[in-house]
């Protein structure tokens, strides 16, 4: 018997992005992208381990600016995964659930995110002498 | 009429009961890695801007 004109239940495809959605999608995407980046933090230690040479060439690595490209996403996507692993928590105890304050907790998780990481780096540059 | 298979009934057990303990382990840990995340981008930073020295870091318990 042939079933191939049946209808299909409605897949990722059909629904326009929406935040809820687009959230759900990073909060995995951001899991695998940190677990990613451990292995540079395993290279660190590594290079830790190894002695003051080779630290200070991992040291010199972290500090350019493709270091910096991978840095900053890897401490945003920490602090998104961390905000919205919160937001998960509250969802476990069967709270949160209303439409109005899915969105609202989402863009709450965002707007934390983007300040704890900004708040991070700032830190980072003011304590460094708000240079390299 | 029920719907389980006749070896679970013969066993009088449904799940494996690992649920209950596995939901707690997987709450728990997650609570106990929000301060740990904050206590590793702040000792990171720290570090990595010099403000301690490395060895410092990693010569005590506590990290700092």
């Amino acid at each position: 018997m042939d079933n191939s004109d049946r209808p299909l239940s409605p897949h990722l495809g059909i629904y326009r992005p929406q935040l809820t959605s687009l959230l759900s999608i990073a909060h995995r995407g951001s899991g695998i992208f940190l677990t990613l980046g451990t292995l540079l933090l395993v290279y660190w230690l590594l290079a830790l381990a190894e002695g003051p040479e080779s630290y200070a060439r991992a040291q010199a690595f972290f500090g350019s600016a493709l270091g910096r490209l991978i840095l900053f996403p890897w401490v945003f996507a920490l602090f998104y995964h961390l905000c919205n692993g919160i937001r998960h928590l509250f969802w476990d105890m069967g709270m949160g659930f209303e439409i109005q304050t899915v969105y609202l907790s989402g863009k709450i998780v965002v707007t934390a995110a983007t300040l704890l990481t900004l708040a991070a780096f700032g830190m980072g540059y003011y304590m460094h002498g708000g240079g390299a | 009429m029920s719907m389980r298979t006749p070896l679970a009934r013969v066993r009088g057990t449904g799940s494996a009961k690992y649920g209950v303990h596995h939901w707690w382990a997987q709450r728990l840990s997650a609570i106990a890695l929000v301060p740990l995340f904050l206590w590793f981008v702040a000792s990171m930073t720290a570090v990595a801007t010099a403000v301690v020295s490395v060895v410092a870091v990693m010569s005590t318990a506590w990290g700092g």
